[in-house]
């Protein structure tokens, strides 16, 4: 069984689905990504309890969800979506939920600091960041920025994530690409 | 303030591919043109490339030296919790009616184990009963007390713009949900009609080929749910 590609397997399970020898075939499946999904639900919540909750989640939906699985792409892309997927429902949960402060918040930035951003017209503000941000931000401080404000990582997960070798990580090319972005954003401001 | 900009500056657009195809797109998988023209597209978001690189992480599974014991420790305590697989993996039903199907299918067994011992058979009455009209009924009484849901359903050549049902007798109010193949909501909705229009910004985000999944559960006045929602799938471009 350990020879058999993760599509071996779901198409062994698949041709007898009700017996009990199919549950082998997804319980060496779901074993072999269980340190994959278990690391990546700790970087998501950056807790040892809640990544456990998470992570036994993911596997629910992923069995739930398994007669979604094509060919369309490998397994473990497919659990990626899963993971990622379940993981925005409980984020979209919490911020339902009485607002807590985020643990990274940038409590070194003033308020005051905010008004360039915030003078940005709404329906404008998407184009011109992203436009200033291609402009004046180096490409590791631009992937920094959206897996943080984009997709809502953790620093601590950024810097795992990316392999960040320098001393304060990924807060270290936050704090320098947001003084970078107040800078582009006030310039704009003041020829518009 | 800045952080509500950043968020909805630098997360996935309307015109964003949906997260499975940039999957597909990493796995090598996409068609030529569908992948020329994502490619195209990913190479001037932001959002897209940084996606793209977590599904690349995640394929990797690299657990830093920090990480690795607590990863150690939270997959020793998934070993120790109950397993997402039921002990017999029933056949495929949606989750709200597993239970009601199992008791009925236990019952069906035993019926059926019954009749082939008294017609002399040797019946194995672990293996799942091998009588179809009877469960075919079963599954239609179970049906009658779901949301019924016309349309879309199968393959659609174009992305559908409104979805519909049959009205639930005493139902209120009516909760939609569309959702990806794994589950995950893409939108939802409130309504007290029998169909809804998916909004164009919705429409615009998905991009075929793609299987997508619907569901609707029906509430009283008070709230209360109203049977067991129904669920359909459809598949656009294929």
């Amino acid at each position: 069984m350990e020879s058999l590609s993760d599509e071996e397997l779901i198409a062994q399970y698949r041709l007898a689905p009700a017996s009990d020898r199919s549950r082998a075939f997804l319980e060496e499946l779901f074993r072999r990504h269980q340190t994959r999904v278990a690391a990546w639900c700790y970087r998501l919540t950056g807790d040892r309890s809640q990544a456990a909750d998470l992570a036994q989640e993911v596997f629910a939906r992923a069995y739930a969800s398994l007669d979604g699985f094509r060919s369309d792409s490998k397994f473990t892309t497919w659990l990626y979506v899963v993971a990622r997927n379940k993981w925005r429902d409980e984020l979209r949960a919490r911020s339902a939920r009485p607002r807590e402060a985020p643990e990274d918040a940038m409590d070194d930035e003033p308020a005051a600091d905010n008004a360039a951003l915030a003078a940005l017209d709404a329906r404008d503000a998407r184009t011109v960041v992203q436009r200033l941000m291609n402009e004046a931000l180096d490409e590791t401080e631009k992937l920094v920025m959206t897996l943080h404000y984009g997709h809502g990582l953790r620093l601590d997960a950024i810097t795992a994530t990316l392999k960040l070798r320098n001393v304060s990580g990924a807060k270290a090319y936050v704090v320098s690409a947001r003084r970078k972005l107040k800078t582009a954003v006030e310039r704009w401001n003041a020829k518009s | 303030m800045e952080r509500e900009i950043l968020n909805g500056a630098l997360e996935h657009g309307s015109e964003c591919p949906d997260v499975s195809h940039l999957g597909t797109l990493v796995d090598g998988r996409l068609a030529p043109p569908e992948s020329a023209r994502i490619r195209a597209h990913v190479a001037e978001c932001a959002a897209c490339k940084a996606e793209i690189t977590l599904i690349q992480a995640f394929q990797r599974g690299d657990v830093t030296d920090r990480e690795a014991p607590i990863v150690r420790a939270i997959v020793s305590d998934l070993a120790k919790r109950p397993s997402p697989i039921p002990a017999t993996a029933p056949t495929r039903v949606d989750g709200a009616r597993w239970s009601a199907l199992g008791t009925l299918r236990a019952v069906l067994s035993a019926a059926a184990a019954l009749v082939a011992i008294v017609s002399g058979y040797y019946v194995f009455i672990s293996r799942p009963p091998q009588v179809p009209t009877d469960i075919g009924a079963a599954r239609e009484v179970t049906r009658a007390l779901a949301v019924p849901l016309q349309s879309p359903a199968g393959d659609q050549r174009s992305m559908p713009v409104r979805m519909a049902w049959g009205a639930v007798a005493g139902a209120s109010r009516y909760h939609v949900r569309l959702m990806d193949v794994t589950g995950g909501e893409l939108w939802s909705t409130d309504t007290r009609a029998t169909s809804v229009e998916i909004p164009s910004n919705v429409r615009a985000r998905l991009s075929a080929p793609v299987t997508l999944r619907w569901d609707v559960a029906a509430y009283g006045e008070g709230g209360a749910a109203i049977g067991v929602p129904g669920t359909a799938e459809f598949r656009v471009g294929r």
